[in-house]
């Protein structure tokens, strides 16, 4: 067994929206083993975003937080914008989806990196509070100071810094870093801007990253490059990932373990090809069915009927139900919790309530 | 069996020019981006034919150019034997038979149009039709879609799903006898990708449709097509029936494609073995010779000398390789 490294108890979410809340993350509770991959799987709505955005704290101002997040033996849920800032970055780490929206358009791509270097330099090495112009702090770090009227000399960061970039654009397989490093994010392809989030990101030394969908927006063989990046460094670096992903087959190719969400809440939590092999949850079931796998001559796609849950009007009792094939009484009238067995595949389902059921 | 293709375009080219910016000193004068750069397929009625690529393949640009939406810049489009290329063919009568699905339906449908007008719009415009035929074809192509007949909604209010399911009751309000369908599913969740799928194939019998697929996902191209053509950088490196270019590719990029393609199988991680390198070439200035040399394991000095043809390898599955004897090996 892993140790734990955020430990995540019964956390709810809620937005609120004028005059309704919205439940987006409903009592989840979910550990994060050191050095662990986990793969967060859902479909759109069902909360795995704002799962991972809550770790981070990054949640916007019309969230309430509710249970606890503890990461190495500080509440996650109960700090301050303030202390947040001392683990966010730093300690914990976020790839987003759209590269281009989270690079700064105006900063070469060295100096990015570079700055995320020096942060964490300054966080981790010195244990001081980062305040002010960081990119002022960036050029002038033991550097050749250049007093010059030409803005291009006077943006110049040290060679050693640069020595560090040239290292984490290195990890990511980034052809030719010299010449990357002088590039703006606009002048990069979306698997180089990925690419250059991932070894900034990377460069924090991060104990925990969180990438929401980092390949999605990718093509399939930058996708397998990038997913190959995550996965190849983790032991170098001493990384827990929790990668958000929509897509179960993504998953299974790079994941250690699986949590299926739908509609805010756990359906399913099983290492990885225990949860391949038996899949136990009717929607996480259902889900595997829907992955076309095979033609339309040899095979049958069954589609999961109805649509997923207004998250306004919630359903009462188990959020499946009412697209469930298995579905019983007891289904409509309460939530089903999350029951372990003894190789620790969790599922929130009636059916596996009964040790003594068969459908196992 | 050439008079029973449905679609066939002959060395089919679409360059777009692109400015030279402000630089004066320029010598090397116009330049094209290649998007479409010689390709000759055809769709045999009935059928389905993918036309599977990554982003900046050309992809979209072929589907784009076949329906008339651009003009080629050279080369020939022949729809049911007739040439639609150019201004040969009256585009009212090439778009009753020939209808586009697009893949975001957020700005294919109007969002001021109920979705009942915005199906009836094809048969408004192309068809000589009362209002009350209209809307019972408007009716029964919403039954055909799996929605309700008097779904008096707007876009707005309905799902991913849903829109999507209109933009295809649009495209086949007029019984055409080809559909493109443009990365139909790839902005829609895997249950309503499922659904929808389920009822492409479901219509296709129906009303004996030809489906022209273009997407960048194997696995649906492989639960829907016939034929799979696949384009790199503008040309169509491999081309043959479905199961023989995916389970045995000869193509090096077609073997990297789908080696890459995620497949929900934790014990053979075939994407973390992929060992594809660098991006898509720009198709301003594509390699010299066979276009995808600079990322291919095993390329040779005549790789990018010579341009590599379509040689049919295996009964009807085309390869436009220099080493097909060395691909032959590794699958």
């Amino acid at each position: 067994m892993k140790m734990t490294l955020l430990d995540i108890d019964d956390l709810t979410i809620r937005y609120s929206t004028g005059h309704d809340t919205i439940t987006a993350v409903d009592s989840v509770s979910l550990e994060v083993g050191e050095n662990e991959f986990l793969g967060v799987v859902g479909e759109s709505g069902c909360g795995k975003s704002t799962l991972g955005l809550s770790i981070i704290g990054l949640l916007p101002p019309n969230s309430q937080v509710q249970g606890s997040m503890i990461y190495k033996e500080t509440n996650l849920a109960k700090l301050d914008q303030n202390a947040m800032k001392r683990y966010r970055g730093t300690e914990i780490a976020m790839i987003f989806q759209e590269p281009l929206t989270s690079l700064n358009p105006v900063y070469r791509v060295e100096d990015q990196i570079a700055e995320a270097v020096v942060v964490r330099k300054i966080r981790k090495e010195s244990g001081e509070k980062v305040t002010g112009e960081i990119m002022q702090k960036v050029y002038k770090t033991k550097g050749i100071h250049i007093p010059s009227r030409v803005p291009s000399l006077r943006r110049r960061i040290s060679q050693e810094l640069r020595d560090e970039v040239t290292h984490w654009l290195n990890l990511v397989r980034i052809a030719d870093p010299e010449q990357v490093l002088e590039r703006y994010p606009f002048e990069l392809s979306g698997g180089m801007r990925q690419r250059v989030m991932i070894a900034m990101a990377l460069s924090q030394e991060p104990a925990l990253l969180i990438a929401d969908e980092p390949t999605t927006a990718l093509d399939v063989t930058t996708q397998a490059q990038v997913l190959k990046l995550m996965r190849e460094p983790m032991d170098k670096v001493n990384t827990s990932i929790i990668l958000v992903t929509h897509d179960l087959a993504v998953a299974s190719q790079v994941a250690d373990r699986v949590v299926v969400m739908y509609a805010g809440q756990i359906a399913e939590d099983a290492e990885v090809h225990d949860f391949f092999s038996r899949p136990m949850h009717p929607y996480a079931k259902a889900l595997l069915n829907c992955i076309p796998n095979g033609t339309k001559n040899d095979s049958t796609l069954s589609a999961i009927p109805g649509s997923v849950p207004d998250m306004m009007n919630p359903h009462h009792g188990c959020q499946f139900a009412p697209r469930c094939p298995h579905v019983m009484d007891k289904c409509n009238m309460t939530q089903p919790g999350l029951i372990a067995d003894q190789k620790n595949h969790k599922v929130a389902c009636f059916l596996y309530d009964n040790p003594a059921s068969d459908l196992i | 069996m050439a008079n029973e293709a449905i679609l066939k375009t002959v060395n089919l080219k679409k360059y777009f020019p692109v400015g030279a910016g402000f630089n004066p000193f320029r010598s090397d004068g116009q330049r094209y981006v290649h998007a479409v750069d010689d390709v000759s397929l055809s769709i045999p009625r009935g059928n389905t034919v993918a036309v599977v690529g990554e982003s900046g393949c050309g992809k979209s640009t072929l589907a784009r150019t076949v329906i008339l939406l651009t003009e080629p810049t050279s080369g020939e489009v022949y729809f049911d034997g007739k040439r639609i290329d150019g201004a040969r063919a009256n585009p009212k009568e090439v778009y009753r038979n020939m209808q586009m699905v697009f893949q975001d339906p957020d700005s294919s449908l109007d969002p001021k149009m109920a979705i009942t007008r915005s199906i009836g719009e094809p048969l408004r415009e192309l068809m000589n039709y009362s209002d009350a035929e209209i809307k019972s074809i408007v009716r029964e192509s919403l039954l055909s879609v799996g929605l309700p007949p008097d779904f008096e909604r707007f876009p707005r209010q309905l799902s991913g799903g849903q829109k999507q399911r209109v933009a295809i009751a649009r495209a086949i309000s007029t019984h055409p006898k080809l559909v493109i369908l443009d990365e139909p599913t790839s902005a829609l969740d895997a249950s309503v990708q499922a659904q929808i799928l389920t009822l492409l194939v479901e219509l296709q019998k129906k009303f004996d449709l030809s489906y022209m697929l273009i997407t960048h996902n194997i696995a649906v191209a492989k639960y829907l097509a016939d034929t799979v053509a696949v384009m790199y950088s503008g040309k169509v490196v491999e081309y043959g029936p479905t199961l023989t270019v995916i389970d045995r590719p000869r193509h090096p990029y077609t073997m990297a494609l789908i080696r890459s393609a995620p497949i929900p199988d934790p014990w053979n991680r075939n994407l973390l073995q992929t060992e594809i390198r660098g991006e898509v070439p720009s198709a301003i200035n594509p390699p010299s010779g066979c276009r995808f040399n600079p990322r291919c394991p095993y390329a040779e000095a005549i790789c990018s000398q010579q341009t590599p043809t379509l040689e049919e390898i295996s009964p009807s599955h085309f390869v436009a390789c220099h080493f097909t004897d060395k691909t032959a090996d590794v699958t």
